[in-house]
C-alpha cells in the first residue's frame, strides 16, 4: 500500500463518521508497514485534506462536470487529496499529484472514475486557485463555527481560523524529577532531533510515535502542550497537601502536579474510563513518580470520603476542544452547537462536584481546551454566582497568539474577608 | 436586619484606627446582625466595622465553621510558623495576593453578652483573624501583599521582578 492510498483509506473511513482521524490514520499506517518518510506524507494527506475541506471541496465543484454528492465517498476522497497536492504542496510535482490519484481512481472506482479524476484533476492543476466565495469556504470552517469564534472574537476572527489550519508544534513537557531541560535537549539533539527548551516545555522536531523513543521509556519527559502545562502551574502544589485531579487521563497533567510538590503531595487522579486508569498509572511508573492514586470515578458525581479533604483540585474538563483544532482538525467536523450544549452541562456539574472537596481555603482551577466562551468564563460566572467561590483570575490563550492549544484556564478561591 | 454597602479602598473611612464599643448596645447588637448577613451576601469569610463605614472595634467571620462575633477583639499570641497564601478583601474587589500571615494565631475579644473570650484560630481563621483586626487599625492587605495573582503567576513576563 501506497501512502496516498493509506491516506485515501483514512478519509473515506472519517467521512463515514466511522473514526477519528487520528486512531483510524494510526491503525491505518500500522498495517501499511510504511518508510518514516511515507507515514509522514500520508499524515500530512490526511490532515491536509481535513483541515482544508471545504476549501478544497469548492475548488472541485468549480471545475467538476458532476455534483459533489453524487461521487463516491472514495473517489471524493481522491479527488481530495489530488487537489490538496496539487494546490497546497509544494514539494509534490504536478504529474505526480494526478497520476497517483487516477491509479486510487482505477483501483477504487470503476473505468470512467479514472477518467473523470484525470480530467477534473488537470483542470485544477491549469486553472489553479480560484476566488473562494465565503469566509466559511476560504478558511474551511463549519458556518455555527465561524459565527460563533467571530462573534466572541470580533477582531481576532480570522486570525483564529487560518491559525487553526496550522501545524502545531510538537512539544514536550520534562520531567524535573529525572533529568533537566538542557539535559533532555542535549540527549535530542544527540539522536538528531531539533530541540527548543521553553521553561519546561521543550519543542522538538521529532514526527511519529514519541514512545520508542529512549527518553520517553526512560520517563525523562511526557507530551504535553504548553496551555495543559500552564493549567496544572495554576494549581501550585505544594509537598504534604493533598491535590485532586477529576479528569485525569492520560495523567500529563497529573504527572505534573506531582512532579510540582517534588513527588510529595497527595495526587488522586479520578477518570471515568477503567482502561484508562492503567494508562495514567503506567505514565507515572514511568516518569518514578509514587505520590498518585488513580481511581475510577466519574467526575459529575461527588465521591464522598473525598468531600472538604483536598488543598486543590484541578477540573480540566471535557470540552468542545474547540482550542484544538491544529492537532484534530476533525473536530470542526464531528462538532455540533448541540453537542456543545450538552457538554456544558457536564462542565457545570464537574465544577460543582470538584468544589465539593476542597477544605474551606482550598484552591479550585478550572480548564479546557476551548476558546468558546460558552463552556469557559460563562461556566465560571455561572458558578460563582451559586457558590461562594470568587476567580481569582483567569486567562483565555489562544493558538496565534500563545502558540499553544487554546486552554481556558480560571483560579477560584473563597478567601475575602 | 439589613444589607449595608460595603466601602472600597480609596475611602477614607477604611484607613482610620476605630474606637473600643464602650457599651454594647441596641445599636451595637444591629450592626453585629447587619454585618453578618452583609459578609454572607457578599460570599465573605469575615469584615470589619469599618468596611460598612462604622468605626468601632467590631469583627464578623465565618469561615464556615459558624459565626463568630469580635466586640474589641486584641491579638493574644501567634506562632511563629507562617504561611505564605492567597488573600483577597471585601474592600478590595478583584485583587488576590500572596500575604505571609502566622499559622496560628489567638484572639480575646467580648462576645454580644459582654463576655469576655478567647479563641485560637489555625490556617485559614487565624489568617482571618489577622486580617480583620488590621481593618481596625486603619490598614488594608495589599500593604503586605508580596506578589499579586494574576494570570502571570503561572508564566511571568519575561524581565518582570520576582
Ligand atoms: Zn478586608
Amino acid at each position: 500500500m501506497t501512502s496516498r492510498e493509506a491516506a485515501v483509506r483514512v478519509l473515506q473511513k472519517t467521512e463515514k463518521n466511522e473514526a477519528y482521524a487520528n486512531s483510524a490514520l494510526k491503525e491505518a499506517l500500522a498495517k501499511a508497514g510504511l518508510s518514516a518518510l511515507d507515514n509522514a506524507f500520508a499524515t500530512e494527506l490526511v490532515y491536509g485534506v481535513i483541515r482544508h475541506k471545504m476549501r478544497i471541496d469548492y475548488i472541485i465543484s468549480h471545475y467538476s462536470s458532476q455534483k459533489l454528492k453524487n461521487l463516491s465517498i472514495w473517489i471524493l476522497s481522491i479527488l481530495r487529496i489530488g487537489v490538496y497536492q496539487l494546490l497546497f504542496l509544494d514539494s509534490v510535482p504536478s504529474f505526480a499529484a494526478i497520476n497517483e490519484s487516477v491509479k486510487l481512481a482505477k483501483r477504487y472506482g470503476h473505468a470512467a472514475s479514472a477518467g473523470f479524476v484525470n480530467a477534473v484533476l488537470r483542470a485544477v492543476s491549469k486553472g489553479g486557485e480560484i476566488k473562494i466565495p465565503s469566509i466559511e469556504q476560504y478558511y474551511s470552517h463549519p458556518k455555527w463555527l465561524v459565527d460563533m469564534i467571530c462573534s466572541q472574537y470580533p477582531n481576532d476572527c480570522k486570525k483564529i481560523l487560518a491559525a487553526n489550519n496550522t501545524v502545531a508544534p510538537i512539544t514536550v513537557r520534562v520531567n524535573t524529577l529525572k533529568t533537566t531541560p538542557q539535559l533532555l535537549c542535549d540527549s535530542f539533539k544527540k539522536s538528531g532531533i531539533t530541540a527548543t527548551a521553553d521553561g519546561e516545555i521543550i519543542t522538538i522536531s521529532k514526527f511519529g510515535d514519541l514512545s520508542l523513543l529512549e527518553e520517553y521509556k526512560n520517563g525523562l519527559f511526557i507530551p504535553q502542550d504548553k496551555g495543559a502545562y500552564l493549567a496544572a502551574k495554576a494549581v501550585n502544589p505544594k509537598p504534604g497537601q493533598l491535590v485532586i485531579d477529576v479528569c485525569a487521563a492520560p495523567g500529563g497533567k497529573t504527572t505534573q502536579l506531582a512532579q510540582m510538590s517534588d513527588d510529595k503531595a497527595k495526587v488522586i487522579a479520578f477518570d471515568i474510563h477503567p482502561h484508562k486508569i492503567s494508562l495514567i498509572e503506567r505514565n507515572a511508573e514511568r516518569m518514578g513518580i509514587g505520590s498518585v492514586t488513580a481511581l475510577v470515578h466519574d467526575a459529575a458525581t461527588i465521591k464522598e470520603e473525598y468531600v472538604g479533604t483536598a488543598d486543590s483540585v484541578l477540573a480540566d474538563v471535557p470540552c468542545s476542544g474547540l482550542g484544538i483544532i491544529r492537532k484534530k482538525p476533525d473536530i470542526k467536523w464531528t462538532k455540533s452547537p448541540s453537542d456543545i450544549e450538552q457538554i456544558i452541562k457536564l462542565q457545570k456539574s464537574i465544577l460543582a462536584a470538584s468544589a465539593k472537596y476542597l477544605k474551606k481555603d482550598g484552591v479550585l482551577v478550572y480548564s479546557t481546551c476551548t476558546i468558546n466562551k460558552h463552556e469557559n468564563s460563562d461556566v465560571t460566572d455561572d458558578f460563582i454566582k451559586r457558590h461562594p467561590f470568587e476567580k481569582v483570575w483567569e486567562k483565555q490563550l489562544l493558538p496565534h497568539i500563545d502558540n499553544c492549544d487554546g486552554f481556558y484556564i480560571c483560579k477560584l478561591i473563597r478567601r475575602s474577608f | 436586619m439589613a444589607i449595608r454597602n460595603i466601602l472600597k479602598i480609596g475611602d477614607d473611612a477604611l484607613n482610620k484606627k476605630c474606637r473600643n464599643v464602650a457599651k454594647i448596645d441596641g445599636r451595637i447588637l444591629t450592626l453585629l446582625d447587619d454585618m453578618a448577613e452583609t459578609m454572607r451576601q457578599a460570599s465573605g469569610l469575615g469584615l470589619a466595622a469599618p468596611q460598612v463605614g462604622v468605626l468601632r472595634r467590631v469583627v464578623v467571620i465565618d469561615t464556615g465553621d459558624g459565626l463568630i462575633e469580635l466586640i474589641n477583639p486584641k491579638l493574644t499570641e501567634t506562632s511563629d510558623e507562617t504561611i505564605d497564601d492567597i488573600e483577597g478583601c471585601l474592600s478590595v474587589p478583584g485583587k488576590w495576593g500572596y500575604v505571609v500571615r502566622p499559622k496560628t494565631a489567638t484572639v480575646r475579644a467580648l462576645d454580644r453578652h459582654g463576655k469576655e473570650f478567647e479563641m485560637t484560630g489555625e490556617g485559614l481563621l487565624a489568617r482571618a483573624f489577622c486580617h480583620e483586626l488590621e481593618h481596625l487599625e486603619g490598614n488594608l492587605f495589599t500593604e503586605k501583599v508580596s506578589r499579586y495573582c494574576d494570570p502571570d503567576e503561572i508564566e511571568p513576563k519575561e524581565g518582570s521582578e520576582e
